[in-house]
């Protein structure tokens, strides 16, 4: 490194202190307060959004200190190669923001590890490359913006953002942090030339920059779409708004659980629908819920939720570790530890670890992917007491009894135990009834049910994502009785509300963009079940559409290119891309390429007479 | 006068009187003597009218709960209730205020330890002590339930200050729900601040324990098979059975106590006779009988023991009257003078060395009334009467007459009737009050619900048909599962045509109503009697009583004798054939619904362990179809029985708002503003303030 790294250092030590100093009291005010360790995913995401801001205003005032066209000049006027410059102003705000940032992250950890009995997983200490790279990130997108060309800049603001819709979890996500990181960092090399804004002309460095502008440009019409639709909502007009039309989707997902079973089982035109209809009227309608969207994994950096349930009786708080496999007990009274009489809590009567991370719900019980698990305070044991068969993996319960029985759903199949059975003993209950899901996990929507006098009348309603066209809602209502025989009421389809262009939005402006976008959501995240969709083909017409548009896209930058000095390269690539992404494609053209001025031809000089 | 139907003609339209009873059955109000049956019903016709009593007096609940006396006879331990606050109170029987020991709790039952140094705290889900010495030992002293399933059997007699506790083991992973899963109990003897120590452990369920005078452990009563069995315990620890026998809807062979030399046992049940009685079992097998009613109708209903030597005093009979005899002649000489200051009552007792605590009940008269007997003196004193609700005057009520008939095929069988006084009886409209069970009876005591309609011109005919318990096992016996459309209900329809017979009731106004087996009853009425029952107001009612048995052996933990599943009891009650349950499923109102054409008034509870709430619906919607008159209410908190004070009004209002729509009763007061709102909040089926009387509306 040259003296430019260690005077970019020490340019921003004093401030990298005091933010270090005062990240570490904040840190520290919090752990007195409650265990980080153990907060809910939307409290880690609030963190990791202050980390990208922190980092975001620092490479927004580094580069606006130098982007001055005098000091510009002093900057680059050095016998090193710009993207050298660059990288080590930029290494040196890394090195900073990682000690700022990471580090009083490593040493709250490594307290809380040392002197408390509170639960400390090497994930936790992996949250600090995590919070180090999100502020990187931060960093590196606010000098992008001040570099890079005014009308682009800013749209590579959203590759951060694929970050907060990313579904990787654990060393997965820390890769895929890494990988924008080093995106952004690319295009920073790019962008720091001696002339700031100017449209990259080499072919790669152009091809690099546009691809991030042309999933800005798709973004930023969806974003758009989007606040169009919330000032349509706070307007106060938009259909949706009050009653939504009858017999549609959103009806559907809006309705009460009596309304929706009634509207499932159709017509009284028969004897056995008028009695339906009457034990709706007058019966309870039970609603199961999911446990998560999806299940936790082994050494994910964040929880779904706390992962740690109290034992009121013994005052002692149980947190799960994802290194042991076991619950660890914190006594309430003095914060110290606890144990049984096997030592953590695991699962069972050995205390074996649990095979997934075990998330606790309700009272007393914990949730694996494919077990519940009871807690007896006398025997300080988590006996398992429902189990939905492998490879299914559990989704849902009714935390009360539905009558006799309590439910429990996994991504295949609705489950009934007998509910005195799960109340009592400490044995794994068999399961009574089965009842296979009529649809994808990933598109359930809710489970409504009744109790019959032998057996039970149940509502699924699928359709999550329709409304971005990626599902075809439909109702379907099931008989079950006593003895698991099933009765299926005929399938109601279900009209998704508004125009099919609007619920695909995401699709029809650039198929192939789109697909590139989905892609990159799911890069490095393991497969679940619970997130199975089986999206319906999108519809002729706008696959027309999407096919038209890129043709459209085509023709007019064949016509833009024609006015523009590309390279024959360049050219052919620029028209390759408006036919296969479309119109981000072509608008990326116009502004990366702008219309070349046109100078008005000098007056023509005339002698002055004498 | 209405005419009745012929088969009601043709039936022996003989009232029996229980002579010689008759005027034990209630206190007399006025210098007149009833000593027939027709006596009884035309004094009751010349009293003066009832006022019109206000709901609120019908709900009247003793503030006294739980009332105790120390073993000592000196101090009397009780919880008072309060504003809803239930609170631990002490006073010495010698005289001097009342203090208070805790300001509240939620104890439902105190009792003492045998050394009178400790007060037990007994709840739903734990039993506590409290030292009243000042000694230590106060807290926790066992929770029940739980995954030992403790079960408190009671004070132990033996030490100082105990508890006797069964606790139930079963291995780690095995169904405690199946039968074939193997178990251990252990009799726990838990002590304030002790560990417990086991007494003793057995593969069976333990009921009971029995000790000598050394504190040996002497007898055991247990559960095996669906049997009773009384055991000897043997100097070794071992168990020998001496007796055992099948219980049916009472106590067949239950311990209550031994002899201080432990050779002998005390026992109450049937044994091998037909009225339950109390009996000494020796070591040997033999059998004894020790007492047993001197009028050889009644099933013994409670043995009441010496509080300090541990022996049993008093036998008491309530099945028809209420008659207490001593069972040693000190005791007998005791009785005597308390009866002769209380005549007429039922009393019960707590037997202390200085002072015995005697509770007297009344049919006519709500509430339970204390006085504090000095056996030195032989005095009797009121204690306590200024902390119960106001009380009305005894000639405020309709008296309770035992009532006795013989059904269509000559079987004797009991009951009651309140004729409401000052109306003539053969005008008044019927109300048939049907007991829920149906193994169980009404006997002697307090009636909240037919004293109000009595109060409000009902005659009130509550039939213990045959099934009955508390009139011998043959009684029991003689209904062999017949709980359909059958002779149970033949025996509660010729009730009601004898009743009419004799001239009391309008046969034009009759109606039935009742709880559980009693809102079954009155389902089957108004679908298969509706030229007898013009309307019904049943309340948590089985639509099915085969579907309900099969549900309740099934799911519930319900019990027709204690320790004893209902499954293992199915057989001695006529049920045991899965074809005689599927006779009733044939005959239930459920599945004759299209048959009902009377108005019905169905009351369902949404915590309902016996009676599964979705079968009321599933009847009630099935009803809805087919367009009868059926208003429900579902009370989505309560549980089998109405436990607070609106659900309790909600009871009396809707049976006197729908007995004065269909029968002309008097108007209903209009609901209070919260009733008015539970009962529109509750209502899920009939016409929109159909209920509705008076000023207020009610809307669902």
């Amino acid at each position: 490194m040259s003296d430019l790294f260690f005077a970019e250092l020490r340019r921003f030590r004093s401030w990298a202190l005091a933010a270090a100093v005062l990240h570490l009291t904040v840190l520290g005010f919090l752990t007195r307060m409650v265990d980080l360790a153990q907060q809910p995913l939307v409290v880690y995401r609030a963190f990791g959004a202050v980390y990208f801001a922190i980092g975001l205003l620092l490479g927004l005032y580094q580069m606006g200190s130098y982007r001055r066209p005098n000091t510009w000049l002093q900057l680059l006027h050095r016998p090193v190669p710009p993207w050298r410059i660059a990288l080590e102003l930029a290494t040196a705000c890394l090195v900073l923001l990682a000690a700022a940032i990471g580090g009083p992250i490593l040493i709250t950890a490594g307290g809380q590890e040392l002197w408390t009995a509170r639960v400390v997983d090497f994930r936790h200490f992996l949250l600090a490359p995590a919070a180090s790279l999100l502020a990187g990130c931060g960093y590196l997108a606010g000098a992008y913006t001040l570099l890079a060309g005014r009308r682009w800049g800013i749209l590579v603001l959203v590759l951060p953002a694929l970050l907060a819709v990313s579904t990787a979890g654990g060393v997965g996500a820390l890769v895929m942090q890494l990988l924008v990181l080093l995106a952004l960092g690319g295009l920073v090399l790019i962008a720091f030339e001696p002339e700031r804004g100017r449209t990259p002309r080499r072919p790669l460095a152009l091809a690099a920059t546009a691809l991030p502008v042309m999933v800005g440009v798709l973004i930023t019409f969806r974003f758009a779409g989007f606040l169009f639709e919330m000032g349509w909502i706070l307007a106060g007009s938009h259909p949706l708004n009050s009653t939504p039309p009858p017999g549609g989707y959103v009806e559907a997902t809006r309705a009460d659980g009596k309304a929706l079973l009634a509207a499932g089982i159709g017509p009284a035109d028969d004897e056995l629908r008028r009695q339906l209809h009457a034990e709706v009227r007058l019966s309870e309608v039970h609603a199961l819920g999911r446990l998560y969207e999806r299940e936790p994994r082994r050494n994910e950096l964040t929880n779904p939720a706390p992962m740690e349930f109290d034992d009121a009786e013994r005052r002692v708080r149980w947190v799960f570790s994802h290194d042991s496999g076991r619950f660890h007990g914190v006594r309430l009274t003095d914060g110290g530890a606890h144990l049984t009489d096997h030592g953590d809590l695991g699962a069972g009567a050995d205390g074996t670890p649990f095979p997934t991370p075990a998330l606790p719900f309700g009272d007393g019980l914990v949730a694996t992917t494919s077990t519940v698990y009871q807690y007896d305070s006398v025997s300080q044991r988590l006996w398992p007491r429902l189990a939905v068969p492998a490879p299914e993996v559990l989704a849902g319960a009714a935390l009360a009894p539905v009558g006799d029985h309590v439910a429990v759903f996994s991504d295949r199949a609705l489950y009934f135990y007998d509910a005195r059975e799960f109340g009592l003993g400490q044995h794994l209950v068999p399961a009574r009834l089965r009842l296979p899901m009529p649809g994808p996990a990933g598109e359930l929507v809710r489970i409504d049910l009744i109790e019959r006098l032998d057996g039970y009348l149940v509502s699924f309603l699928y359709g999550a994502g329709a409304l971005d066209g990626r599902a075809r809602p439909f109702q379907e209502v099931v008989l079950v009785d006593g003895q698991g025989a099933v009765q299926v009421l005929p399938r109601r389809e279900l009209p998704v509300d508004g125009p099919a262009a609007w619920h695909h939005l995401q699709f029809w402006p650039s198929p192939v963009l789109n697909a590139l976008a989905e892609g990159a959501e799911t890069l490095f995240a393991a497969p679940s079940p619970l997130l199975a969709t089986a999206p319906p083909p999108r519809p002729v017409a706008l696959r027309l559409l999407a096919l038209g548009l890129c043709l459209l896209s085509l023709v007019l930058a064949f016509l833009r290119s024609r006015r523009l000095p590309l390279s024959p390269a360049a050219r052919w690539g620029w028209l390759a891309a408006c036919g296969l992404f479309g119109l981000p494609a072509l608008v990326t053209l116009f502004l990366l390429h702008p219309a070349p001025e046109r100078w008005a031809p000098a007056p023509a000089a005339t002698p002055a007479l004498a | 006068m209405p005419t009745l139907p012929h088969r009601a003609r043709t039936l022996r339209a003989v009232v029996l009187l229980a002579f010689g009873q008759l005027a034990a059955g209630f206190a007399p109000a006025s210098a007149e003597e009833p000593t027939t049956w027709r006596q009884a019903v035309a004094i009751e016709s010349r009293r003066p009218a009832l006022s019109t009593l206000p709901r609120a007096v019908f709900l009247q609940r003793p503030n006294v709960l739980s009332p105790r006396l120390s073993p000592d006879g000196r101090r009397l331990a009780y919880l008072l209730d309060r504003d809803d606050r239930v609170g631990l109170w002490l006073v010495e029987t010698a005289g001097g205020e009342a203090r208070r020991l805790l300001a509240e709790t939620d104890a439902t039952a105190a009792a003492w330890s045998r050394d009178g140094r400790f007060l037990f705290l007994i709840s739903e889900r734990q039993v506590g002590a409290l030292p009243l010495d000042g000694q230590p030992g106060g807290g926790l002293v066992t929770a029940l339930r739980g995954a030992e399933r403790r079960r408190l059997l009671g004070v132990d007699p033996v030490h100082p200050a105990a508890l006797l506790v069964t606790a139930e083991d079963v291995a780690a992973g095995s169904n405690p729900l199946d039968p074939g899963t193997p178990r251990r109990f252990r009799l726990l003897r838990l002590a304030p601040d002790e560990g417990p120590v086991t007494l003793h452990e057995s593969p069976h369920l333990i009921l009971s324990a029995a000790f000598d005078g050394d504190g040996q452990l002497a007898f055991l009563g247990l559960v095996d098979g669906g049997e009773q069995v009384v055991a000897a315990v043997t100097p070794s620890g071992g168990v020998r059975e001496i007796t055992r026998c099948t219980p049916v809807a009472a106590p067949g062979c239950r311990l209550i106590g031994t002899l201080p030399d432990g050779s002998a046992a005390f026992v109450h049940g049937h044994l091998e006779e037909n009225f339950g009685h109390l009996a000494r079992l020796d070591r040997d097998g033999t059998v004894q009988p020790w007492h047993r009613d001197p009028h050889g109708e009644a099933d013994l209903d409670e043995v009441t023991f010496d509080l300090t030597t541990g022996m049993p005093r008093l036998a008491s009979y309530r099945s028809i009257v209420a008659h207490v005899h001593g069972l040693d002649s000190e005791a007998a000489r005791h009785l005597e003078r308390i009866t002769r200051q209380l005549p007429n009552r039922d009393l019960r007792f707590q037997i202390g060395r200085e002072r015995w605590l005697v509770s007297e009940r009344n049919s006519d008269r709500p509430g339970e009334w204390l006085h504090l007997y000095d056996p030195a003196r032989g005095r009797l004193a009121p204690v306590l009467h200024e902390l119960q609700p106001d009380s009305l005057p005894r000639q405020a009520l309709a008296r309770k007459l035992p009532f006795a008939y013989e059904a269509s095929d000559g079987h004797r069988l009991h009951g009651f009737v309140f004729v409401p006084p000052g109306h003539d009886p053969a005008r008044a409209p019927l109300i048939t009050q049907v007991h829920g069970g149906p193994w169980n009876h009404v006997e002697v005591g307090w009636d909240a619900v037919a004293q109000f309609l009595a109060n409000r011109g009902f005659v009130v005919f509550q039939p213990n048909f045959r099934g009955s318990t508390g009139h011998g096992r043959d009684y029991l016996e003689a209904a062999r599962g017949d709980f359909g459309n059958g002779r149970v209900q033949q025996d509660i329809v010729d009730g009601v045509r004898q009743l009419m017979a004799a001239g009391i009731g309008d046969p034009q106004r009759v109606a039935i109503t009742g709880g559980s087996f009693g809102g079954y009853s009155t389902l089957v009425g108004l679908t298969f009697q509706p030229e007898v029952f013009q309307v019904g107001v049943a309340f948590v009612p089985p639509p099915d009583f085969g579907w309900a048995i099969d549900w309740n052996t099934r799911e519930t933990d319900g019990s027709v004798v204690a320790g004893v599943p209902l499954r293992d009891s199915l057989a001695a009650l006529g049920l045991g054939a899965p074809e005689s349950r599927e006779r009733l499923r044939r005959e239930s109102p459920r599945a004759h619904a299209a048959r009902l054409r009377r108005p019905v008034v169905l009351v369902a509870a949404g915590r309902d362990d016996r009676v599964a709430l979705r079968s009321v619906l599933h009847y009630a919607a099935t009803l809805d179809v087919l367009g009868k008159d059926v208003t429900l209410y579902v009370e989505p908190e309560a549980g089998h029985a109405a436990a607070d004070d609106l659900s309790r009004e909600m009871l009396l209002y809707l049976l006197e708002a729908t007995f004065h729509r269909h029968l002309g009763g008097p108007e209903p007061a209009p609901p209070s503003q919260e009733l008015a709102e539970k009962l529109a909040r509750d209502q899920r089926l009939g016409n929109e303030g159909q209920i509705a009387v008076g000023s207020t509306q009610v809307r669902p």
